[in-house]
């Protein structure tokens, strides 16, 4: 790659991702609902691939590419049929494509072949009846032979201009028919021109070009003091222009009542060489032109009063007309640290204005404090709110890997399925899209591995043959619900109770126990698989049970719903970020703890007699029901958060106190009520003992860092409002700590 | 720096603090500041000199105690102890001193290997003894000292 191109790797990479996925999304589309439309959009899209992928020296990529656009190329002549062969085919060369794409990200160069995948693409090729070289010019008009259509505001530009005294010439600009960068040079061609005259129009218009929406030609409408010559050598300087006509434009649109046809043309005539010079060009125009018409060169900067806005247009420059930027991530990652800095400083400030108030009575300058206070609170909750919305991105992002997946799952089992896919637009916060992918992928694998039945049966069950299998996405309240719905066989209870106990993972007589619907929760015990074959793709053990503490590390909760042969409907309710969490706030042992509300079923208040002993293990019997209990103070094996303070001496923290020293500091305390926040694990509840409850609250997460990496049972810690730092709990964590210790503890 | 050509490591520039009657010097380069004592957050299930975090201008610093991490007598903390905040490329960890002294610049000439006379627990610790002002000032080999891997001292 040569030193310019480096540059533009960023921009390629980006370009080849957007390229990439739509030639996904779109080839599949091509098996069930072709039109000429979806097989122009495939071209365009393999076509641009080609054309930046061989700018940028990655041949191999070019060379690929050229040869999916061959076939497409057929397609659109109707030379070819649309079959499994080529769409597997052309899936294929996509596969490579996306290999290429990642091994450029990493390294910058890729070594991947792609001879295996070409051939199959031109045997693909080779059933059409004749050979027909796919280029673009064949395909886009040539816009050699159209006129300029302009505007109102153009057509006064060029009246002005010509007025001015400038001549106007039409630039027909050929480009070498295999330029990569078509705009790119256009563009420049633009730009060196605009130093001796404006352009005061284009064929195709401004965006067209930036688009590339021509062949191998485009048009200029330039005015200017120049020879027709000088532009020529102008454009042709500038790499990959082949060929440059120019003519000498006479308008006959602009023949209007303020100016006689005899008038314009005189003034067009009088385009001399020393007209460049914009001071004497005005002067030239201004004796030209009668008074009313307003004057106005290129070079000059006065603007005439009262028409600024028909002067406008022969100032014209190329100007991206783009509503949205591309901000990197780590931006908005910077700017969200920084406004929870100021939810914290805003905290502060409300509390000093308390404590002024409460020292010094309230008078004028402490109110006028605490009103700036509250307004500084409104803004930053706004700002709050406003960052985290530019850090939304709508679900299909993840979403559009999956169609793929399912043809090729689909197809692998002999099935027929349908996918369809709702609320792609939903959006949801980055730190969801990165992590919510992975379970999505399991649980749609299970839905067509197991839910949807062979074609046969499903006839057999007066079914169509074709299985449905649909994701869905929609806001409720402050949280996502995403929806995983089969048309399949549902998940029948014996079925699991047979496999449980087949897998030895219950003896037939606690299988038979089981009611329904602890059966067909089976489906979330570790190492359970319903499959009756081992297929590639689910049914290798990573099941649910894997899947739904992945999601619950995430805070989210996973329900399904199954009727035995008429499907199952997976629903998977996630919070709107991970960035910040509304969390339960805890005092153990004098620390602030935060547990995530999305666990929190419940808490209770109990006294230490309520706590009753089941097998060595501390229960308490709430509404019928056994809850283990798990001291957080024991788990966490700490008596006091540590606090120093200046000039203050302290006694240094035992950490390893004796087990005997904390159980009498238990006993000492055992008259005082006890809470109990009950939190769902799995399918389980657990009573947490604390110490009080302070409340809820939302609260921003921070990493530990990496010194200290991951530590058991929590899993951040957040900045309270003081200024301290809390620790955030990882319920799933915490709760396998506390099953180990004691095991430990009583297995000695 | 003078203008004679003479090589730029001549001398080095440390931060002196006190723990347990010694000074000890840190490469001023891997500082990031020093602060006082602060509201430490302490983190269950760490190692013992593992203190806890604190909340340095919105930034979760883990702090380590270095008397207990190089196995010297605890003490109370006074108003003289000092966190050094320690950067290296992505870890940042404060270290709990008794006592910052400030800079001090100590020559390549005054300073030596570690000798066999200085008892530490790990002599992969000390990376040099050097001598400031009839002082002796022991180099630690900090990143060691806080078990961070793959990341080589700045002189050896």
């Amino acid at each position: 790659m040569n030193e310019d191109m480096s540059q533009f790797l960023d921009v390629f990479l980006d370009e080849a991702t957007e390229q990439i996925d739509l030639l996904e999304r779109d080839i599949l589309k091509l098996e069930t609902a072709e039109s000429t439309e979806l097989i122009q959009g495939i071209f365009r899209a393999a076509h641009t691939l080609k054309g930046s992928s061989r700018a940028m020296g990655f041949t191999s990529m070019g060379e690929l590419t050229h040869a999916m656009e061959d076939i497409l190329d057929k397609l659109r002549h109707n030379q070819l049929t649309v079959n499994r062969e080529m769409v597997d085919a052309l899936f294929q060369a996509l596969d490579t494509l996306k290999a290429m794409k990642e091994d450029i990200a990493d390294n910058g160069i890729t070594d991947l072949t792609t001879e295996k995948e070409t051939e199959r693409l031109r045997a693909v090729v080779k059933a059409a009846p004749s050979e027909v070289q796919a280029e673009v010019s064949d395909t886009l008009p040539l816009t050699a032979t159209l006129e300029f259509e302009l505007t109102d505001a153009e057509k006064l530009a060029v009246r002005e201009a010509t007025a001015a005294g400038l001549t106007l010439y039409r630039l027909d600009i050929d480009v070498v028919s295999d330029c990569l960068m078509k705009s790119v040079r256009a563009l420049m061609v633009l730009q060196s021109l605009d130093t001796v005259g404006s352009v005061l129009a284009s064929l195709p218009d401004e965006e067209g070009i930036e688009n590339e929406a021509f062949g191998t030609t485009f048009s200029l409408l330039i005015a200017t003091g120049e020879s027709a010559q000088q532009l020529k050598l102008i454009a042709l300087n500038v790499n990959e222009i082949s060929d440059v006509r120019a003519s000498e434009h006479l308008q006959e649109n602009t023949e209007t009542d303020e100016i006689s046809a005899a008038n314009l043309h005189d003034t067009v005539s009088i385009a001399l060489p020393e007209m460049s010079d914009s001071a004497s060009v005005s002067t030239r125009a201004t004796e030209i032109l009668s008074a009313e018409v307003p004057v106005k060169t290129p070079a000059s900067a006065s603007i005439v009063p009262d028409n600024q806005a028909v002067v406008a247009p022969v100032q014209k420059k190329p100007v991206p007309s783009a509503q949205t930027i591309r901000v990197d991530v780590t931006r908005l990652d910077t700017l969200l640290n920084l406004v929870s800095e100021l939810v914290i400083d805003r905290t502060r400030i409300a509390q000093l204005g308390i404590q002024f108030e409460q020292r010094y009575a309230s008078n004028e300058m402490i109110e006028a404090l605490n009103e700036t206070a509250v307004h500084i609170g409104r803004i930053t909750d706004e700002l709050q709110e406003q960052i985290m919305k530019a850090r939304m991105l709508p679900i299909d992002n993840v979403f559009t890997r999956f169609p793929r997946m399912i043809r090729d799952l689909a197809q692998n089992l002999g099935k027929e399925v349908e996918f369809v896919i709702e609320g792609g637009e939903t959006e949801v916060d980055r730190s969801v899209i990165e992590v919510i992918g992975d379970p999505l992928i399991h649980m749609l694998r299970n839905s067509v591995d197991h839910g949807i039945e062979q074609p046969q049966d499903r006839i057999g069950a007066g079914k169509p043959a074709q299985g449905t299998v649909l994701l869905s996405a929609r806001h409720e309240e402050s949280h996502i619900v995403i929806e995983i719905r089969d048309d399949g066989r549902g998940i029948d209870p014996n079925r699991l109770r047979k496999n449980a106990v087949g897998k030895g993972l219950m003896t037939e007589e606690a299988a038979a126990h089981l009611t329904d619907k602890e059966a067909v929760n089976l489906i979330f015990a570790p190492g359970f698989t319903t499959a009756q074959a081992i297929s590639d793709v689910s049914g290798r053990g990573v099941g649910m049970d894997i899947v739904r503490n992945n999601l619950q590390k995430l805070g989210a909760l996973i329900e399904f719903n199954s009727v035995v042969g008429e499907g199952t409907v997976f629903t998977v309710k996630l919070p709107l970020t991970l960035a910040i969490i509304r969390g339960l706030l805890v005092k153990v042992g004098g620390g602030v703890y935060v547990l995530p509300l999305s666990a929190v079923v419940e808490t209770i208040k109990i006294a230490e007699s309520d706590i009753h002993r089941v097998n060595h293990r501390e229960t308490v019997v709430q509404r019928g029901r056994v809850l283990p209990i798990v001291r957080l103070q024991h788990l966490f094996n700490t008596q006091q958060a540590v606090t120093f303070h200046q000039n203050t001496i302290n006694a240094s923290k035992d950490m390893g106190g004796s087990a005997e020293n904390k159980q009498d500091k238990t006993l000492e305390m055992s008259s005082l009520p006890r809470y109990l926040v009950v939190v769902g694990v799995g399918m389980k509840q657990v009573g947490l003992m604390v110490d009080s409850l302070i409340g809820e609250q939302e609260v921003v997460i921070k990493s530990l860092g990496r010194y200290l990496g991951e530590v058991r049972g929590i899993s951040g810690a957040t900045i309270l409002g003081n200024g301290n730092v809390a620790l955030i709990v990882d319920i799933n964590g915490l709760v396998t700590i506390a099953i180990e210790e004691r095991e430990i503890r009583y297995a000695a | 720096m003078s203008a004679i050509a003479e090589p730029v490591t001549s001398e080095q520039q440390l931060v002196a603090f006190h723990l347990a009657g010694e000074t000890y010097g840190v490469d001023i380069a891997l500082i990031n500041e020093i602060i006082r004592m602060s509201e430490i957050t302490a983190i269950p299930r760490t190692p013992t000199e593992v203190e806890g975090i604190i909340n340095l201008r919105g930034k979760i610093v883990p702090i380590v105690d270095l008397r207990k991490r190089m196995e010297l007598p605890v003490v109370p903390k006074t108003s003289a102890t000092r966190i050094i905040v320690l950067a290296f490329d992505e870890h940042i960890v404060g270290i709990i001193v008794d006592r910052v002294e400030g800079v001090v610049r100590i020559a390549d000439s005054d300073i030596e290997p570690p000798s066999q006379l200085i008892t530490c627990r790990d002599q992969d610790y000390v990376r040099a003894v050097g001598k400031n002002e009839g002082q002796l000032v022991i180099l630690l080999n900090i990143q060691k000292v806080l078990r961070i891997e793959g990341i080589e001292a700045v002189a050896a």
